[in-house]
């Protein structure tokens, strides 16, 4: 038996064990031994998990998604979210889809502090949804735009997916945290035009709110503050070479706690929640990456990612054609396996690829992103929509499915925009490094 | 009788999930107080000494001691999509199935480590800068996963639900 056909044997088995319920990260620990100890033998497959396993849980690198996630998790319990929503609410929410606008900034400003997409799409449903229920905001256009909002957290940085991303490829955190911010302030903007464009076709869906005076909009300036203050110390101390992602992480997770235990928004029950689902939502991931570890190893023996990689690369197709293929078959995969589980299960086979045609590994590294966050709205898998679900509990997945669908074309034109004008992605990064 | 052995037992793996998690929040807590200290004495020129190595043990015993509240609360990410349109039947046998499976592999990564652990002191391995047995940390992992497997157990013999949902 040759170790490409124990490789191929092994990479169905995968699948039929993440179809048949298998938690992915355990699916990918089990092929993975199983594999190795086909090849190499037991014992040998038995010490390469447990290295793995110590490695990942033990690495430096990776304690970076804990620290963001608790840095997160403390500014919703802390009520960051909500004045957040409450400034661009005060400032924009008497326009044509004003509130759904406020959220999708509210969105983005959320996203600068927390690295996940679903956390984020909890956090704004939690609190924008009960107000654009209490201004008769249609139920589609509410919960559509959060649950596509809430995509925006593994774009603006901090993101859990471009750690992930960075720590598989060895690509720098930093340029590709920097590498987010340009194409997650367009795909912001072409959010709001989309919903903008529908409250003014459709003005029933979206009632106008009350304006505001220019002293009410200023004085809710406040409300900001302690975000601003709070990317700026992070990402700041970061592309500023004064922390290593990991410092940035730690410092944000600590002056996040200090700034909400000051104010008194958050008391002894929310810290302990904060860092409880914290401690949840990490596990969840570093067990997947281990996993992915485990199975990276035993992928690499049966050669199977460098074949690929030679094939592809040698077929006689322009460049764009074979990117165009892999962003298609990424799209493909979101909708039905978790953004982070697909890319550690594709990563490693298509990277190779990516770079061996001369893509910049950063840029494709926000190429990936753009497109998981499609594969984060679409059926049937959809994780933010079954979140938002979870907190409009009147609401009809499909509503919220219907709900998605114009602001698909935003991401689905932010990606265009990325293929054709790269240098969005890559101007930031490179502007920092000269 | 049968459902007040299984609501005690759901209580007990519920009661010790959720213990070795709070130690993950007291883990987690250390990460984030060692990372700040260390920065704010940088800038006095006096690091935390090994402030890396210990952000790196106790980042490996916060995943470690979560491991099994979060495979308790359901909290790991599985692909739901087709499983769900089985029959409930077919469906509870493939998850107590999965567990069953679930727990034998965290048994086997138990024992691996205890013997990772075992070689870690009898070769008197030490960490880099501070000069610290690295075999404590991988026995707090090994523990992780022993606590992981006994819950899967339970799951697949359908005693332990949904401890951390319900709580």
């Amino acid at each position: 038996m040759s170790f490409t056909f124990v490789g191929i044997i092994g990479i169905l088995a995968l699948f039929i064990l993440i179809f048949l319920r298998m938690p992915v990260g355990f699916a990918m620990l089990l092929t993975g031994v199983a594999g190795f100890a086909a090849i190499v033998s037991p014992s040998a497959a038995f010490s390469m998990m447990v290295t793995d396993l110590v490695d990942v849980f033990g690495s430096y690198s990776l304690t970076v998604i804990p620290l963001f996630i608790l840095m997160g998790q403390v500014a919703f319990h802390a009520g960051i979210s909500t004045r957040l929503f409450s400034v661009a609410y005060k400032w924009i929410g008497h326009l044509p889809g004003g509130m759904a606008i406020a959220a999708i900034g509210a969105c983005a400003g959320f996203s600068a502090i927390c690295g996940s997409t679903n956390a984020t799409a909890a956090t704004m449903a939690a609190v924008t949804l009960p107000e654009m229920k209490k201004y008769k905001y249609s139920d589609t256009l509410a919960t559509g735009v959060i649950a596509a909002g809430g995509s925006l957290g593994i774009l603006i940085p901090p993101s859990v997916i471009f750690i992930v991303y960075g720590v598989i490829t060895e690509q720098s955190i930093g340029e590709l945290f920097m590498a987010g911010i340009i194409p997650g302030i367009i795909l912001t903007f072409l959010f709001s035009f989309v919903v903008a464009m529908w409250s003014i076709l459709r003005p029933m869906d979206a009632p106008r709110g009350e304006k505001q005076t220019l002293k009410t909009k200023i004085s809710s300036l406040t409300g900001v503050l302690e975000t601003i203050v709070l990317f700026l110390m992070v990402m700041g101390g970061l592309f500023g070479g004064l922390f290593t992602p990991t410092e940035a992480a730690g410092v944000g997770a600590f002056g996040t706690t200090v700034l909400a235990l000051i104010r008194r928004n958050i008391g002894f029950k929310g810290l302990l929640d904060a860092f409880t689902e914290t401690t949840r939502i990490s596990c969840m991931i570093l067990t997947i990456v281990a996993g992915a570890t485990v199975l990276g190893h035993f992928l690499a023996i049966t050669q199977i990612p460098f074949q690929i990689a030679g094939w592809v690369g040698g077929l006689d197709f322009p460049s764009w054609v074979i990117i165009s293929i892999i962003i298609l078959i990424y799209m493909i995969g979101g909708c039905f396996i978790d953004a982070l589980a697909l890319i550690m299960l594709t990563v490693p086979i298509f990277y190779p690829v990516v770079t061996s045609l001369g893509f910049n590994p950063v840029w494709f590294g926000v190429v990936i992103v753009l497109v998981t966050q499609i594969g984060v709205i679409t059926p049937p898998v959809g994780v933010n929509v079954y979140v938002v679900r979870s907190v409009a509990k009147d609401v009809r997945l499909e509503t919220i499915f219907k709900g998605v669908v114009p602001l698909l074309f935003a991401i689905i034109a932010a990606t265009a925009l990325l293929i054709v004008f790269p240098s969005i992605a890559l101007f930031l990064p490179e502007f920092m490094a000269k | 009788m049968t459902s007040k052995i299984n609501a005690k037992t759901d209580k007990i793996i519920t009661y010790f999930a959720l213990k070795l998690n709070y130690g993950a929040c007291i883990t987690l807590c250390l990460m984030m107080l060692i990372t700040t200290c260390d920065v704010i004495m940088r800038f006095f020129r006096h690091p935390v000494p090994g402030a890396y190595e210990l952000v790196g043990f106790f980042g490996s015993l916060t995943v470690a001691f979560a491991l099994a509240a979060t495979s308790l609360g359901r909290g790991h990410i599985a692909v739901e999509y087709l499983v769900s349109k089985f029959p409930e039947r077919l469906h509870n046998i493939i998850e107590r199935l999965n567990c069953f499976i679930c727990s034998l592999i965290f048994g086997v990564i138990t024992w691996q480590t205890f013997l990772y652990s075992f070689g870690l002191k009898a070769s008197n391995e030490v960490s880099m800068t501070l000069q610290v047995p690295l075999y404590p940390f991988s026995i707090g992992i090994a523990l992780g996963c022993a606590m992981v497997s006994v819950v899967m157990l339970f799951q697949s013999l359908n005693l332990a639900h949904y401890g951390l949902s319900g709580e």
